[in-house]
């Protein structure tokens, strides 16, 4: 049987949260099972085709800015959306692996609602743009936008990398712990509260960091084979935290969508 | 536009008796599949009434100024946070940094042009402003960084500003949450942090008007969890983005709300139409007459009520100024409850 | 309606009673056994022993302080597996479920004692109380430099319980919290208050001989300086050295109970301790136990959450300072793998085991400090069976217990110590003659429990529970609600203080001193309260 599918009947009527739709969760369940499944006043049936399976794997047909909390706090299995989702997409997300092929909104693998910790684990991919605060206070795990982030991305980040292929809003990395992010837009001075550092000598890192980023995002390991800085900070915090920086062309516009 | 006068109730602007008004509204409650109760402008009585009323409607709860709380309830789960209250800081503080504008009537309280009265040296305070603004947290930052004593290039203006700080004994740092961004207050917590390291910091979260610190603690000891609150199968859930009351009823999720303005700070914000029972004083405007008005009690005027008290920074009784036998937030809340049809 | 509970083991050691009987009641009192009259209710209790209902006499179940704890950490309440900081509804029922029937929150600072009666008066089923915390306040310095000192801080005290309505009075760290706003960072027994130049033991000795004077019977409830720290031990000794034969009750005694001695410098002495308290009477104690698991410090003791916040798990805090004491939250996991937490969890259990007086030892974790009050059902089975202690620190590492003596301590608490030190001697200890017992004339708060292989079961879910003569739990399930009442003394003063504390309020803080009183109209009434008498 496969994967869980999930298609989009018409746009949400409001804002829906839909942490409750974990992959493993859902595998082996009937269509029945799913429809009846609620969230908030409506049940899935209602915005929903369902269609079951047997693994640890949910695709959502369709996408919404009003889907929230897509894959927020999953822990295992595979998502696939082909399409936008809303705010707090893999927020909290332990592990398993999320791929947006659309835009996310703000949050992406930040922090739960009323929780101190982003990402801990697991992978997230989005092909096209990211809002507010990507990877904010993410702890472990790989979250790689192929578009374009908004700003405060890696905000506050404790540890893990997080790459933006295109280009960043204000205050990248700002109170940034520890923890990589790679910047895939050339820039030239470093974001208040960062330092220029060294290239590690011998391009080990990165050339490890490469290997990781392309199995899962061919364009953000190339991002890393055309890091020429590498700053420090944030200083305003522990400062131990880095962000790599491009030197090559920015990517035009027009090949950033999904 | 409607303006509730001086009578007990009105249907959709027509005046009526109390106990027809309360029917209206239990009747119009009991009907709704995603009822709100909003507003909260209220005593800590009217807070918990509110609180069980949502609990056996199913209801959310959200207050209307519960961003500027939340904000700073954020600041402090995220990082921690040293903080003091007015009274505290009028007698000891040595050196007070405000940050934006925080309202004046607090800040007077603070008697800054004296020396604190508690401070071994009497000396003159030293006042220190930082505008808010779009760079507020930036600058913060390089003031943390500079508090750190870190190699940073900053601003001259700050650099002065971080020597200045350093030099306090017991130095506290004011600000409104309304008017900061979430990482602003984050950085001054931050801030008041670092500073704490060497000498003495806490900071001074101002609360926001509509009594919004005492119905927050009301809600906590009711319920574990402060604003936007969803009652389901009668157990509290706390989500501060899906059950805010402004978007449930712009964006058509909410299909009733009772809003719930003891303290005379307006009506709703929003120009949707949604379904409306309004608790407020007598003289309230609203735009259009929602279906059922009653007229409530103003806690600490026309009757006595628990409220935070901005100075003492506490939930305090607040006698009434001048008694009116109106009915309170709570009596009006729990005659609609009592009035709800039964489960 | 009379009501008999009958063929249960009746231990009420008030009265010396211990053996298969009945108890009745009507009233909401115990009665005699009528003459000629049946009983309109009874219940079987063949085989289950029947107590007064449960005291605790130092529990923190409300307050801004506390309610932060709530605020802060809604993560950890959303998964269910803390009870660190319950919603006030649910603190009633739980202790309700476990056979409590009254219970005292011990650190209230008279400037937030309104929303503390609030939040008691959304506590169902038990009777709560209070106690004032004063100690921090420069007021208090002020009058001890006064020529009426004396009399004058012993109106204060009295003008302090009167206007939050509470039972007794509490001192948390004396001193320090005034010397932190001073950037102390560490305040010891004789270190003095800055500008002000009075010790922790001076406050001791002055709040000690007002609230001999005010006759409140609830001795000074101190919580000593120091807590936690390595070697700490030193300090409690010279406290209750200080003491000088005259009451005091000493809090959680058990973060007290620290040596310095072995490879980590950190070990048990709790057997010093517990001879001291042994050999001078005028000392009670309550223990303050440690068990495992995540929980949340709530304290008055500013200094110490000040300097303890960076240990925070999760990683986040709230430090408050006021006028007085002010507070600190500070969230904290005690690991069975830690060596500290383990010798902690054993001094504990060294202290109600080797104080051989089960009238002076009282049964508390410092909820939530030391643990939740939701492990009592755990502590109660440890102090009754050793075979479970054995099993127990067989899980802990080694080298911890070996810095303690408690694998070598034989005692059980037999259920007749079980009753006197939860039930009568915390009666005696806060002044109440209606409660903790069971003769006529007694408020008819019953606990029943019935004995089973799992004594914590027994204890977490009582068979029957009685509050004023009604059924509120049974099996665990509760009942309706319904409220009891809030205890607190009334002591009387001289008027004066009024215009002392409305000058100094109103010049120093810009608040009227009157705007702290609680407003009973405001928590349910005169009904809702009730005045333990102080000695005359
Ligand atoms: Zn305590």
């Amino acid at each position: 049987m496969g994967a869980v599918v999930l298609r989009l009947k018409a746009p949400p009527p409001w804002p829906l949260d839909l942490a409750a739709l974990q992959p493993a969760a859902l595998a082996g369940k009937s269509a029945d099972e799913i429809a009846r499944m609620t969230l908030g006043r409506v049940a899935v049936g209602d915005v929903f085709a369902v269609s079951a399976g047997d693994a640890a794997e949910l695709v959502l047909q369709g996408g919404s800015p009003l889907l929230d909390c897509v894959g927020a706090g999953m822990q295992s299995g595979t998502l696939l959306v082909e399409g936008a989702v809303g705010a707090l997409a893999a927020a909290g997300l332990r592990g398993g692996r999320l791929e947006v092929r659309g835009d996310a909104g703000d949050h992406l693998g930040g922090a739960a609602p009323d929780s101190r910790m982003g990402m801990s684990g697991g992978v997230v991919l989005v092909r096209g743009n990211a809002g507010a605060r990507a990877g904010d206070r993410m702890r472990r795990g790989l979250l790689i936008v192929e578009g374009d982030a908004g700003p405060e991305a890696a905000g506050g980040m404790i540890a893990g990398t997080v790459a933006v292929c295109g280009a960043v809003g204000a205050a990248p990395g700002v109170l940034m712990r520890r923890g990589t992010l790679l910047l895939g837009t050339p820039a030239v001075a470093p974001p208040p509260g960062f330092i220029v550092g060294r290239l590690a000598g011998d391009g080990t890192f990165l050339r490890l960091l490469a290997r990781a980023l392309h199995a899962v995002s061919p364009r953000a390991g190339e991002c890393v084979a055309a890091v020429q800085h590498r700053w420090l900070g944030d200083l305003a915090a522990l400062g131990k935290g880095e962000i790599l920086v491009t030197g090559g062309q920015a990517i035009p516009q027009h090949q950033r969508s999904g | 536009m409607f303006e509730l006068v001086d009578a007990e109730a009105a249907l959709d602007g027509r005046p009526a008796p109390l106990p027809q008004g309360i029917a209206a509204a239990a009747a119009l409650l009991a009907g709704a599949a995603a009822p709100v109760i909003a507003g909260l402008r209220t005593d800590a009585a009217g807070a918990v009434a509110a609180v069980a009323l949502a609990r056996r409607l199913g209801a959310v709860l959200d207050h209307a100024e519960s961003e500027a709380v939340l904000r700073d309830l954020d600041a402090m789960r995220i990082g921690g946070w040293i903080v003091t209250t007015p009274a505290q800081a009028r007698a000891f503080a040595d050196l007070v940094l405000i940050v934006g504008d925080p309202a004046p009537d607090v800040l007077a309280a603070l008697a800054l042009e004296r020396p604190p009265m508690l401070d071994a040296e009497q000396r003159p305070r030293r006042v220190l402003r930082l505008a808010a603004g779009e760079t507020l947290a930036v600058r913060l930052g390089l003031l943390r960084a500079l508090a750190k004593r870190r190699e940073v290039a900053a601003p001259h203006d700050l650099v002065t500003l971080a020597e200045a700080l350093a030099g306090a004994r017991y130095g506290v740092v004011v600000w409104s949450a309304a008017q900061l961004s979430s990482l602003a207050i984050e950085m001054l917590c931050g801030l008041i942090e670092d500073l704490s390291a060497a000498t003495r910091y806490a900071g001074l979260p101002l609360p926001a008007p509509g009594n919004a610190a005492g119905v927050a603690q009301a809600l906590g000891w009711e319920t574990g969890f402060p604003f936007r609150i969803a009652f389901r199968d009668g157990m509290p859930r706390h989500d501060p983005v899906h059950y805010e009351a402004t978007r449930m009823v712009a964006s058509g999720e909410a299909d009733a709300v009772l809003w719930l303005d003891a303290l005379g700070g307006g009506p709703p914000p929003w120009r949707k139409q949604v379904r409306l029972v309004a608790l407020a004083p007598p003289g309230t405007r609203f735009a259009d007459p929602p279906e059922v008005a009653l007229a409530v009690g103003r806690p600490g005027i026309d009757h006595a009520g628990a409220l935070f008290h901005p100075v003492a920074a506490a939930v305090l009784a607040a006698l009434p100024t001048a008694p009116l036998p109106r009915p309170t937030a709570a009596d009006l809340l729990g005659r609609i409850q009592a009035a709800l049809p039964a489960c | 309606m009379l009501t008999r509970i009958t063929g249960g083991r009746v231990i009420d050691p008030a009265h010396g009673r211990d053996g298969v009987g009945d108890v009745w009641f009507e009233d909401g009192r115990i009665v005699p056994p009528p003459t000629g009259r049946a009983a309109d209710a009874s219940y079987d209790a063949q085989g289950a022993i029947v107590l007064a209902g449960g005291i605790d006499i130092h529990s923190h179940i409300a307050g801004s302080n506390l309610n932060t704890a709530r605020l802060l950490l809604p993560d950890l309440r959303r998964d269910g597996s803390f009870d660190g900081a319950p919603a006030s509804f649910e603190i009633g029922r739980l202790y309700a479920q476990m056979g409590f029937s009254l219970v005292v929150e011990p650190a209230i600072s008279p400037t937030v004692a309104m929303q503390a009666q609030l939040e008691l008066a959304a506590i169902p089923f038990i009777d709560r109380a209070i106690l004032a915390v004063v100690g921090n306040e420069d007021f208090l310095f002020h009058l001890m430099r006064a020529d009426d000192g004396a009399n004058a801080i012993a109106d204060y005290v009295a003008r302090a319980l009167a206007g939050s309505r509470a039972l007794g009075v509490k001192c948390i760290n004396p001193g320090a919290a005034a010397a932190l706003k001073a950037n102390a960072r560490a305040f010891g027994l004789d270190d003095v208050v800055p500008r002000w130049g009075f010790s922790s033991r001076a406050i001791i000795h002055a709040l000690q001989q007002a609230v001999a004077t005010t006759g409140v019977v609830h001795p000074l409830h101190l919580h000593c300086s120091n807590l936690g720290l390595p070697g700490n031990v030193e300090t409690a000794l010279a406290t209750i050295e200080a003491a000088e034969g005259r009451p005091l009750h000493l809090a959680h005694l058990q973060f007290y109970a620290y040596g310095t001695e072995g490879p980590r410098k950190f070990s048990s002495a709790a057997p010093r301790l517990a001879e001291a308290v042994n050999r001078e009477k005028n000392i009670t104690v309550d223990v303050g136990q440690v068990m495992f698991g995540q929980t949340v410090t709530v304290s008055c003791d500013v200094l110490r959450q000040f300097n303890g916040r960076h240990s925070a798990h999760p990683r986040t805090w709230s430090i408050a300072e006021d006028i007085g004491n002010g507070g600190g939250v500070v969230p904290f996991r005690y690991r069975r793998t830690s060596f500290a937490n383990a010798v902690q969890f054993a001094a504990g259990l060294e202290l109600f085991l080797l104080i051989d007086d089960p009238t002076r030892v009282f049964f508390t974790t410092d909820h939530p400090n030391g643990a939740p009050f939701t492990t009592y059902p755990d502590l109660f089975a440890l102090l009754m069976d050793r075979e479970l202690r054995a099993q127990w620190l067989a899980t802990l590492p080694q080298e911890a217990v070996a810095m303690t003596t408690l694998p070598a301590i034989a005692r059980e608490y037999t259920w007749p110590e079980i009753a006197m030190m939860t039930r009568t001697a915390p009666a005696r200890l806060l002044g109440l003659v209606d409660r903790g017992h069971l003769a006529p004339g007694a408020r008819a708060d019953i606990a029943v429990y019935r004995p089973q292989a799992d004594r914590a079961a027994m204890f977490r879910h009582a068979a029957l529970v009685f509050k004023d003569g009604v059924l509120v739990a049974r099996d665990g399930e509760v009942t309706t609600p319904r409220f009891g009442r809030v205890l607190h003394s009334s002591p009387g003063f001289d008027r004066a203080i009024d215009t002392r504390l409305a000058g100094f309020f109103e010049d120093t803080y810009g608040v009227p001193h009157r705007a702290f009183d609680v407003a009973a109209e405001l928590v349910g009434g005169t009904e809702h309260f009730e005045v333990v008498p102080c000695r005359s």
